[in-house]
């Protein structure tokens, strides 16, 4: 450019001047247009949204009131937006911890502080993994059951419920973990108690139990307006129901006798409390409770049965009620047993407890990894993909053999079998991840069946154990053919997965893990890349005890109902639990299996020991997950449907043909108890409301972020003219003054 | 020196205008190629993918009646698949009348007007069958997605929407800011 208009110069510099400006001119109106017409595009696109946006600001967060929930809450359809929600004011919870699973029932007692009949929503946040069994709602004169029901039942019933006129349109569900119920009608100052009855799991790492309930409780309840509250329960009530706030003081924790004293009617006298009756099967220590003051009583001195309750002078406080306790860590696994008795039927449950880790036995392996890299895997997933796979390649010791499948429609295989895994083959193994790229369709059978059928090395030991390392997205159609072929594959394997990307598909990845014994982990992002999958490989390099196996005298137990059919490995630091039902109580079980030394054998004798809650309805679950399971294997699907009803009704656990179903009735004072009674049932209902079984969406990224990207740019062609115009300005003053000059 | 500065400032930032017009060209674009192998899809009743090396094929129509627009959904919701339009979320992904259907899609393309649907708006989902279901908005809602996981009822008939929030967000989650982890969740039930 600079050469050029030197030449212009020296040709004819008045007119070459004229002529550039001219240019100049002209070049810079079409890239002011250009640019200008850019930049109108792009704020439009940027402040477009921002436009629209504002005034939806207002509903937004009417809808969203209540999207953090962290306790049991009433709200109440009230005018004003900010007086709806209303915390119980009492709450009394009894738990009892078998093992791991942990029987809840809560019994939580609201208030309608206002002046006026209202309507009234119950939410419950509940925790991840429980089961609701049993709602009671009671309030002042109607009482509202929830059970689970079949589904059909349960439809023609709401359906009744619904063309009787009744306000049955309150189908209302809209965040599964959250329990919610609709209460019509709840009379001024009146009382609402619900009772909750629901299992669920107790956490277990690395010898910590943990168990947290959602417990939101308010301060006591201060009514702004005492005096009219004692009026109207001198009015309406001979014995107040409700006394107003300094007796309620007087009364709090009034220790046992309060029972006695609210004989026959439900009171609320914040008498708060939880107790817990802590029944961990092995000895255990370090009783904690990270959110409240509480007192554990040991029952005996094996230091496995405790009780446990809320430090009296302490207030039940606005948070989540956190318990945690530890293991008293073993060199030996561990194996405990609770039993329930239910219908004449025995329901016993065992959970392994690994022994704390010893380090550096590690078994054989013959290890083959899939990896998929098929067009779904493209971009984040892929590395994530192939730095797990590096990862775990590099973590191979000289015991192990191994081979390496990377599939989209076609097949590539590293080497023909596997191979010892020396300095040479890792190195080769590295390089061949390196090259791998994602494109192309999924074609996941093949690959599978080729790792199921490969030869073993011959330098590999005839122990070694063949792993499967399958490391994909689980975008596939043919989820059903993959998992009958793990089914009826012969031989001992086991098939480990790991789901990639942020919107893996988790039920095939624990479904396939579960059909082949393994376990599996995801990986959402690059950072947990390093420690998951080192995590993962070190776990399954030392399973604690393998091919378990259980025996029972042949002779008095006809029939064992185990589950889960297939055991897995136990792992360390991940206990193992399997439910069994037998038609007498089991007395004696021998155990057997293989730890990396040694055989392992135990017998266990279970002795008389009290009915453990919930031990049944886990059994139940497990079963109809096991039956679900058979639908893929091919199973007669209307059979299947008959069992699983049947199995959940009489456990009162949820599935997939069942419903949980909330009725209405007048209370009947004659027949109380008659809440099974089909015919109470039928004469009532004002309200019908389902739950349903949830499942866990992952999530994907739903933002490209293009603008940012595109603003830079701009911003830098936007630099770029005015660089230009100093320049140009510069250059110009440079030839006026030399014009100047020259004149 | 100036020149060579200048002209650096002219490429990149027209590089990076393009590589950011990329994507959205791409949406844009391959919504042709989409919606013509719907409608393959729904004369010829099979699977039909809208680009022979597509890892995905068109299952549903979405069409908002008060907007007046309609989107066709693939299957998946992979990075890939939803760079070109919006995806059914598996095992959520068949469109049946008893189960659950999710869909997600980017908020600054394809799911950009999501902010402009209201409560009691009525969605239209037709299947490959061409048989079509009427959803009515039951909930719009705010979540946290730094747990990666939404619970969905499995065996509700629902249909459940699913961006980033907020709209206005400039930035995307990994390049600049770690905290915009929310999601923008519409949810219809079937009438």
């Amino acid at each position: 450019m600079f050469t050029s208009k030197k030449k212009l110069q020296l040709i004819d510099y008045q007119d070459s001047y004229y002529y550039r400006k001219q240019r100049n001119k002209r070049r810079n109106k079409w890239l002011k247009l250009s640019l200008l017409v850019l930049v109108i595009i792009v704020l439009v696109f940027i402040f477009a949204p921002f436009a629209q946006s504002n005034p939806f600001y207002l509903e937004k967060k009417v809808t969203n009131e209540n999207a953090l929930i962290q306790g049991p809450q009433l709200v109440f359809d009230h005018p004003n937006p900010t007086m709806r929600a209303t915390l119980p004011i009492d709450i009394e919870a009894n738990i009892e911890i078998n093992g791991l699973v942990a029987y809840v029932e809560i019994k939580q007692t609201f208030i309608n502080p206002h002046g006026i009949a209202l309507e009234g929503k119950y939410q419950f946040p509940l925790p991840e993994n429980s089961a609701v069994k049993q709602l009671i709602i009671k309030v002042a004169d109607k009482e509202i059951i929830g059970e689970i029901m079949e589904k059909k039942a349960a439809k023609a019933l709401y359906q009744k419920a619904k063309r009787q006129g009744k306000k049955a349109s309150l189908l209302e569900q809209h965040r599964p973990n959250l329990f919610t119920n609709k209460i019509a009608n709840i009379p001024a100052q009146s009382i609402v108690v619900v009772t909750l009855k629901f299992i669920m799991p107790v956490s277990f790492v690395e010898g910590k139990f943990n168990l947290t309930l959602p417990l939101a409780m308010t301060k006591r309840y201060q009514p702004k307006s005492s005096s009219q509250l004692s009026n109207y329960s001198a009015d309406e009530h001979p014995e107040p129901l409700y006394s107003h706030s300094k007796q309620l003081h007087a009364l709090s924790y009034p220790s046992t006798k309060s029972s006695s004293f609210a004989s026959g009617r439900v009171v609320a006298r914040s008498q708060s409390s939880i107790n817990i009756a802590l029944n961990s099967g092995i000895p255990i220590t370090a009783i904690f409770s990270n959110s409240h003051k509480i007192k554990a009583r040991a029952l005996n001195s094996t230091q496995n049965d405790y009780l446990i309750s809320l430090n009296k002078t302490h207030v039940v406080s606005n948070k989540s009620f956190n318990l945690s306790w530890q293991l008293l860590a073993s060199s030996q696994p561990q194996v405990t047993s609770f039993t329930q008795e239910v219908l004449g039927e025995y329901y016993t449950l065992l959970t392994f407890f690994p022994p704390k880790t010893e380090a550096a036995k590690v078994i054989a392996r013959d290890i083959i990894f899939i990896i998929d890299t098929s067009g779904s895997m493209q971009g984040s997933s892929m590395k994530q993909a192939k730095a797990s796979l590096q990862l775990a390649v590099l973590q191979l010791n000289n015991k192990d053999s191994f081979n390496i499948i990377a599939f989209d429609d076609e097949t590539e295989i590293l080497f023909s079998t596997t191979q010892m895994a020396s300095a040479q083959n890792i190195k080769n193994a590295l390089q061949f991840i390196d090259d791998l790229s994602a494109d192309g369709g999924t074609q996941m059978y093949r690959p599978l069946s080729n790792a199921l059928m490969m030869k073993k090395n011959e330098m590999q030991s005839q122990k070694a154990i063949r792993q499967i390392v399958f490391i994909t997205d689980g975008a596939v159609a043919n989820e059903f053919e993959l998992m009958q072929l793990l089914n009826t594959a012969q031989g001992s394997f086991r098939l480990y997965t790991v789901g990639i990307g942020a919107a893996p598909n988790g039920y095939f990845m624990k479904k396939a893990a579960q059909f082949g014994r393994g376990s599996y982990v995801f990986i959402q992002n690059q950072d947990e890349v390093q420690h998951k999958m080192s995590n993962f490989m070190t776990k399954i390099s030392q399973p604690a005890i393998s091919n378990i196996k259980l025996t029972f005298d042949s002779q008095v137990h006809q029939q064992v109902d185990v589950y889960p059919q297939k055991i897995p490995d136990l792992y360390f630091g991940e206990p193992l639990q399997i439910a069994l039902k037998s038609q007498l109580p089991i007395t004696s079980i021998q155990l057997a299996g293989e730890t990396v030394s040694a055989p392992w054998y135990q017998q266990l004798i279970i002795n008389d020991s009290p009915s453990s809650k919930g031990i049944s309805s886990l059994w139940a679950r497990r079963k109809i997950e096991s039956l679900l399971d058979s639908l893929v294997v091919g199973a007669n699907k209307d059979k299947v449907r008959a069992q699983v009803i049947a199995t959940s009704l009489n456990h009162q656990i949820i599935s997939p043909y069942t419903s949980f179903i909330a009725i209405e009735k007048q209370p009947e004072r004659s027949s109380l108890l008659a809440k099974n009674n089909l015919s109470a049932v039928d004469k009532s209902q004002r309200n019908a409301i389902q739950a349903h079984e949830s499942l866990m969406v992952t999530i994907p990224k739903t933002s490209i972020g293009w603008q940012l990207h595109l603003l830079i740019g701009i911003a830098l062609l936007l630099l770029a003219k005015v660089g230009d115009f100093t320049h140009l300005a510069h250059s110009c003053f440079k030839k006026v003054s030399r014009y100047e000059k020259h004149r | 020196m100036k020149s060579i500065v200048k002209k650096s400032l002219l490429i990149t930032g027209s590089l990076l205008c393009l590589h950011a017009s990329w994507l959205p060209a791409k949406a844009l674009l391959s919504q042709k190629l989409i919606s013509y192998s719907w409608h393959q899809t729904i004369d010829l009743q099979q699977k039909i993918k809208p680009w022979p090396w597509a890892d995905t094929y068109p299952i549903a129509e979405l069409s908002f009646l008060r907007l007046n627009k309609s989107i066709v959904v693939l299957n998946g919701s992979d990075p890939t698949t939803l760079a070109f339009s919006a995806g059914a979320i598996a095992p959520f992904n068949q469109t049946s009348s008893t189960q659950a259907f999710v869909v997600a899609g980017h908020r600054d393309s394809h799911f950009s007007f999501l902010n402009e649907v209201f409560m009691k708006d009525i969605i239209s989902l037709a299947d490959k069958h061409g048989r079509s279901q009427l959803y009515q908005v039951e909930a719009i809602d705010i979540i946290d997605a730094a747990t990666g996981e939404l619970p969905v009822l499995a065996d509700e008939s629902s249909l459940v929407l699913i961006t980033c929030y907020p709209f206005t967000n400039i930035s995307n989650t990994g390049t600049f800011t770690d905290n915009n982890n929310e999601r923008y969740v519409i949810t219809a039930k079937l009438l």
